[in-house]
Formats: structure tokens, C-alpha cells, sequence
């Protein structure tokens, strides 16, 4: 069962209604991070199931980050899901070709999120 | 490096007491957003001013860029769609920027884009989130933006001239509160700030007294205040030195109030748009899922429809802007739906978008001769489906606004009217509620136009008509019936209320004094008020009202008479 997601996402506010989203109505432990860079530092310690990953951010951005993690064995298969205000079919494509089992659009519904995190995660698991 | 947050174990302690009022802690987050948006739009102009001195930097470029990026997801996630979309169109311009730098630098456009965000992030409010109406608790509050918004500061040291526009200004439903010294003005905003201030030119002895005092607090201020200038004179430089003040607008004694409010309506109130609601015609699921998810994120309400037979039944019900349609489907390509569908007389001003891989110029013409109104190639970039459905819904909402509505006042028209009335004797049929109904007509109407000529007469019916829409409640339906004929449905309201409301509204109307070149004069109304289910249809209530209109009239006018079954 899914329950430990490593969340990365840039700006405040929309981490508050993500953790929320996430904690107190999905359930789920959260470690968050601001950018790649963090995601990098916390994922041996918190070792998640999932990574949750804003496309754009300062310093190292999602994708960047995703190609990092893969060089490390414990976590090259973890299964990824960005995050993305664009959602161009070229570029929903290009997320999977790196990995990424799902990609949720920005704005989302903080009332349906986890939700949406779970259908990802079980459609991969069929 | 900077160490990753800790926010797992603190976030868990809490869960157990968070987990019930998960609906208020996103209404206090959203809250807490609302209040720090002044903050983030400056931001933005921040580093917009900070661009603008050196568009050659690709570093501030790109801060800009991020800024305007973040702005947009942050406004989007919490639902405050308007300012997201503005945020967005700066961020698009940027990213066009980046990839052709050969071209000037857009700091024109910018320049208006900034604009327009600022106006737009003083006015708005979040939308609510889709599944939010199945939790019974009101989510999200508006009131925060809303509280001084009715809040207008007159300053002019003419003591008459305040006494007189107070009292006018007031009948329009807002809070104003008069200030006949700089210094007692700027004690007030220390206190509390108003949505708008009027602020005579001429102060004392010193000529642009007002503009200067003005130019002065907005040198300290983040945000300008929002001023209206009032002045005896209308030479081009106190206009400058209005303009350069950051005026909002500028009038010239003896001042028109319908023009003020109209003004003050402008820049104080939301007016709150239903969102754009689109009818995607795909056979294929995935196809309509993504253009759903394009025009959902851009605030747009949808539904799609697979099976082109059931996109009949689907109108009857639903009261679409626009159909977007693909166009090759199978039972019906998209040609003959649009051929059947204007072929019905309800659905003639429905714009309908052909989305489809037609590459062929012969095949998009035909589409479009047989009813189509746009055409787009798949695939559609999203920003371009967006503006292009956009641009047909506003254009179609327009129209309907002008075949519905009267040009001068902007109320319902007598047709419209009779067929809201209708629609509403049903509701509250259903319902088993009651309705009021008010017919109203300006006394010696005629009188007006003889004595202070027909652009007078013409400003004392918008001025009643903003006082209607002021005072009346959203879904109070007001109309201009004919001539100085004016008509009010009250949905769930009883005879009783109905006369009382329009009793109040009687006397706020003959307070408001009305300009013409000689002077000054005031109006006042007539009414009649019938209610269902004491009259059942329509044609009985106007009638009924029309009689009891007439009782008023005839026993001396300027009164209010309710009748009875």
C-alpha cells in the first residue's frame, strides 16, 4: 500500500493545501522539499514509494532531479509523478519516456488529489 | 545546501485533530493567500520595474519569468482563476519572448499586462473547488476583499458641496465618509482603507493642492491608492498632474453622480462572471478528457459528449456558450450536427468550434459554411484553444446581452422580462414560494424631458436603474419595461416585503439629486406591487400591478400601492 510520497515543490502556499490534500485527507506521509537539490539530500533517509515532483523549479528542476535519482540503485525504480502547470501531449509523452507513471496538471483539486495519486499508483500495479 | 524541511513527523502529530475541519484549514489557507496577494503582485511589478531599466538581462528576464510562473500556480491552486490567467498571459509573453530574441523587447505590452493584473487582483475572488459542494460548510470566503469595498472617502473643503454628494453618493448603496481637511483624511486611512477616493484638485489656497497630497501618500505606499479626481477646471495640465497622480478618472463640477457611480461601480465592484460553460463533442474519450482538462484550468465549465446523438438531449438541459466539436465521428460527422443543430431556431446563436486533423482548406470552408464558426487543427496548442473559445464566448454572450437587454440602463428588456417572469412563477410553483412583483413609473417624466432636455431625462432612468441594481439582490430581476416604465420581480419575497422594499427605495430615489446645465432637480416614482400566489400568472400579476400602479398615480403619486386578490 502506497503511503510514504516524497513531495517537491517550490512555492509555499501551494505546498500548504498539497500537504493538506495529502496528510489530513489521503492519509499519505509527506516529506517535503523545496526544489531537486532537496530531494536529492532527504531521499536515502525518508526512502518514499513515490516521488511527487514539480516540473519547474529553482535550482534543479523535476525532471533534472528524476535523472539524478536514477543513478542511484536503491531508487532507480521508484515510480515518479510530475507535476505540471503545461500539459502538452509532446510533453506528457516525454515525462513517461523518463519514467514518470503519471503527470497531474496544475491547478489541482486539493479534494482529489490523493485520490488521483491512488489511481495512478493502482493502474501501474495492474 | 539547505536542508530538507521536516515536515512528515509534525504534520502526523496533527492529522488526528486536522482531519475534521479539513474544509476550514483550506478556507484559512485560502484566506491567508487572499491576504498576502497585494504583496505578491507587487512582487511581480517589482521585478517588472526592475527589467524594464535593463531588458537586455537575461537573469531578470527570467526571474520575471519565474515569478509570474509562480504567481500563476499559486493563484490556480487556490482558485483565484482571473489572477492566474493574467499572471499566466505575462508568463506566455516572456516564454514567446526567450525563443525569438531578435525581436524588440514587448515592454508595451507588458507594460498593460502589469496594469491589467493589478486592477485584476484588487477585485477578485476565488472560485470554489469542484467537489466542494458536497461538504455542507461554506468554503471559501470572499468577504476578505469585500470588506471595504463599499468604503468611499470624499475629501473637498467645500463643506455644502460634501453634505450634498454624501447623502447622493450613500443612496447608491455605498459607505462614504467625509473628510473637509488633508489632515482628517489621512487620520481616517490610517485607521481604515477605502475602496475608492474623491479627492478635489483645489485644496485651500494651493491650486492642485489634492493631486499633490495624493502623489505624496502614494509615494510611500505599495500600492497606489485608487482616486478619482474632482475639480472646477479642466485644463490639460491639472489633467496631467491627475493622470501622473495615478487617477482613475477625472470629472468636472457640478459634478454628475450617475456618472460617479457608475465610475465607483467600475472600480469597486466584482462583478462576477458565471464561468464560460463549453459542450465538447468527441467520440473519442481521451480526446474530450484533454480538451476538458485545457478549458477546466482556464476556469471554464465543460461536458462532454461521446455519442453525437445525445448532444440534443444534452443542450436541452444544459445552457452551453459553445460547442466544440470534432469532426469526423462516426453515426454523424460534425457537418450534419452542426446542420441539425441550426436548424433549431433556440440554438441559432450557439457558436460552434470544428476541432479536428482537416488539413484540407475546401473541407474547413465547407465546415464553416454550414454553421460552423471557427475551426481549429488538431493538434491544438492549449493557450490557442483557450483564446479562441474565449474570444466566441464573450463575442456570443455579448450578443445575447444586446438582443436581451436595454442599451441605456443595461436592465432586462420587456420580451426578456415576460419570459424571466414566467420562469419564475414556475420556480416558485415548484417551490410553493411566493414572488413579488412591482411595476414603477417616474412621475411627470415627460415634464423632465420638456423643461431640462432628453440627455437629463436619460440620466435620471440610469440613475434609477443603478439604484435598482444596487439595492436589489443579485437574483432580483429588474427590467426597463418601456419608456420611464420600469419592472421588479422579487423571487420568494411577500407582498408585504415587496411593499416595504419599494417603499425604501421610493424615498432613496427622491433623494437623488439629478444635474442638468441651470441646476438641480429630483424625481420621484410611482408603484404598484402585486404577489403570487394571490395572482397566478404572469398576465394577471402585471395587470393586477399595472392597476394598482395607476391607483398610485392618480391619489397624488410618489407613493407605493400593493393590491390585493
Amino acid at each position: 500500500m502506497l503511503e510514504r510520497i516524497l513531495y517537491a515543490e517550490d512555492d509555499g502556499d501551494i505546498q500548504q493545501i498539497a500537504i493538506l490534500a495529502l496528510e489530513t485527507l489521503g492519509g499519505f506521509t509527506i516529506q517535503t522539499c523545496n526544489d531537486g537539490l532537496e530531494v536529492l539530500a532527504a531521499i536515502e533517509d525518508f526512502a518514499p514509494q513515490l516521488l511527487l515532483l514539480d516540473v519547474m523549479m529553482p535550482n534543479m528542476d523535476g525532471p533534472t532531479a528524476l535523472m539524478k535519482i536514477r543513478e542511484i540503485a536503491a531508487f532507480n525504480k521508484t515510480p515518479a509523478i510530475f507535476m505540471t502547470a503545461k500539459v502538452q501531449p509532446e510533453e506528457i509523452k516525454q515525462y513517461q519516456d523518463m519514467g514518470a507513471i503519471g503527470v497531474i496538471a496544475k491547478p489541482f483539486d486539493p479534494m482529489t488529489l490523493a485520490d488521483q495519486i491512488r489511481d495512478v499508483w493502482q493502474k501501474r500495479e495492474q | 545546501m539547505p536542508k530538507p524541511s521536516v515536515q512528515a513527523s509534525e504534520n502526523n502529530a496533527k492529522k488526528a485533530i486536522a482531519k475534521p475541519s479539513a474544509q476550514e484549514a483550506i478556507a484559512a489557507l485560502t484566506k491567508a493567500v487572499a491576504k498576502n496577494i497585494p504583496n505578491k503582485v507587487a512582487e511581480v511589478r517589482k521585478y517588472w520595474e526592475q527589467l524594464k531599466a535593463n531588458t537586455k538581462n537575461t537573469d531578470n528576464i527570467e526571474l520575471l519569468h519565474r515569478k509570474a510562473h509562480t504567481l500563476a500556480g499559486t493563484m490556480g491552486t487556490y482558485g483565484f482563476e482571473a489572477i492566474a490567467t493574467s499572471a499566466k498571459e505575462i508568463e506566455l509573453v516572456l516564454q514567446a519572448f526567450d525563443d525569438k530574441s531578435s525581436q524588440p523587447f514587448p515592454t508595451a505590452k507588458l507594460d498593460v499586462l502589469l496594469d491589467n493584473l493589478e486592477e485584476i487582483a484588487v477585485v477578485t475572488s476565488p472560485r470554489k473547488f469542484s467537489q466542494m459542494s458536497t461538504i455542507p460548510v461554506a468554503l471559501v470566503s470572499t468577504n476578505k476583499n469585500k470588506a471595504n469595498s463599499k468604503v468611499i472617502y470624499l475629501v473637498d473643503d467645500d463643506k455644502d458641496f460634501l453634505n450634498n454628494m454624501e447623502i447622493q453618493i450613500a443612496n447608491f448603496g455605498y459607505d462614504v465618509e467625509c473628510f473637509s481637511s488633508l489632515g482628517d483624511f489621512d487620520d481616517a486611512l490610517a485607521v481604515k482603507e477605502p475602496s475608492v477616493v474623491v479627492m478635489d484638485v483645489m485644496f485651500g489656497e494651493k491650486i492642485n493642492g489634492g493631486i499633490d497630497h495624493i502623489t505624496q501618500l502614494n509615494n510611500h505606499r505599495e500600492q497606489p491608492l485608487r482616486t478619482i479626481f474632482i475639480t472646477g477646471g479642466n485644463d490639460l495640465y491639472t489633467r496631467l498632474g491627475a493622470v501622473r497622480a495615478n487617477g482613475h478618472a477625472y470629472f468636472t463640477k457640478p459634478l454628475l453622480v450617475e456618472q460617479l457611480v457608475d465610475t465607483l461601480d467600475g472600480l469597486t465592484h466584482q462583478v462576477e462572471e458565471e464561468p464560460f460553460r463549453i459542450v465538447i463533442v468527441d467520440d473519442s474519450i481521451e480526446q474530450s478528457n484533454f480538451a476538458a482538462l485545457i478549458l477546466k484550468q482556464a476556469g471554464m465549465e465543460t461536458k462532454e459528449v461521446n455519442g453525437p446523438l445525445d448532444l440534443l438531449s444534452v443542450l436541452a438541459e444544459y445552457p452551453a456558450d459553445l460547442i466544440l466539436m470534432d469532426l469526423y465521428m462516426p453515426d454523424c460527422s460534425g457537418l450534419e450536427l452542426s446542420q441539425v443543430i441550426r436548424q433549431i431556431d433556440t440554438y441559432i446563436n450557439i457558436p460552434i468550434v470544428f476541432l479536428s486533423y482537416e488539413k484540407d482548406l475546401g473541407q474547413k470552408l465547407s465546415a464553416l459554411s454550414l454553421g460552423g464558426d471557427d475551426f481549429l487543427s488538431k493538434p491544438v496548442e492549449a493557450w490557442h484553444l483557450v483564446s479562441a473559445i474565449t474570444n466566441r464566448v464573450i463575442r456570443g454572450r455579448t450578443m445575447r446581452k444586446f438582443a436581451e437587454t436595454d442599451g441605456l440602463t443595461g436592465l432586462l428588456n420587456h420580451s426578456k422580462t415576460k419570459e424571466r417572469l414566467e420562469v419564475e412563477i414556475a420556480r416558485a410553483t415548484r417551490e410553493k414560494n411566493t414572488l413579488a412583483f412591482a411595476m414603477l413609473d417616474i412621475d411627470h417624466f415627460k415634464h423632465v424631458n420638456d423643461t431640462y432636455g432628453h440627455p437629463a431625462g436619460d440620466r435620471v432612468l440610469k440613475s434609477l436603474a443603478n439604484l435598482l441594481k444596487q439595492r436589489l439582490r443579485s437574483y432580483d430581476i429588474i427590467s426597463r419595461y418601456g419608456g420611464e416604465e420600469f419592472v421588479v420581480i422579487l423571487p420568494n419575497t411577500t407582498l408585504d416585503e415587496a411593499e416595504k422594499i419599494m417603499d425604501k427605495l421610493r424615498i432613496a430615489f427622491s433623494e437623488i439629486k439629478h444635474y442638468h446645465d441651470k441646476g438641480g432637480f429630483s424625481c420621484q416614482f410611482s408603484c404598484g406591487v402585486t404577489a403570487f400566489p394571490d395572482f397566478s400568472s404572469g398576465i394577471s400579476l402585471s395587470n393586477e400591478a399595472d392597476k394598482a400602479l395607476y391607483q398610485a398615480k392618480a391619489s397624488g403619486r410618489n407613493k407605493v400601492v400593493s393590491r390585493e386578490n
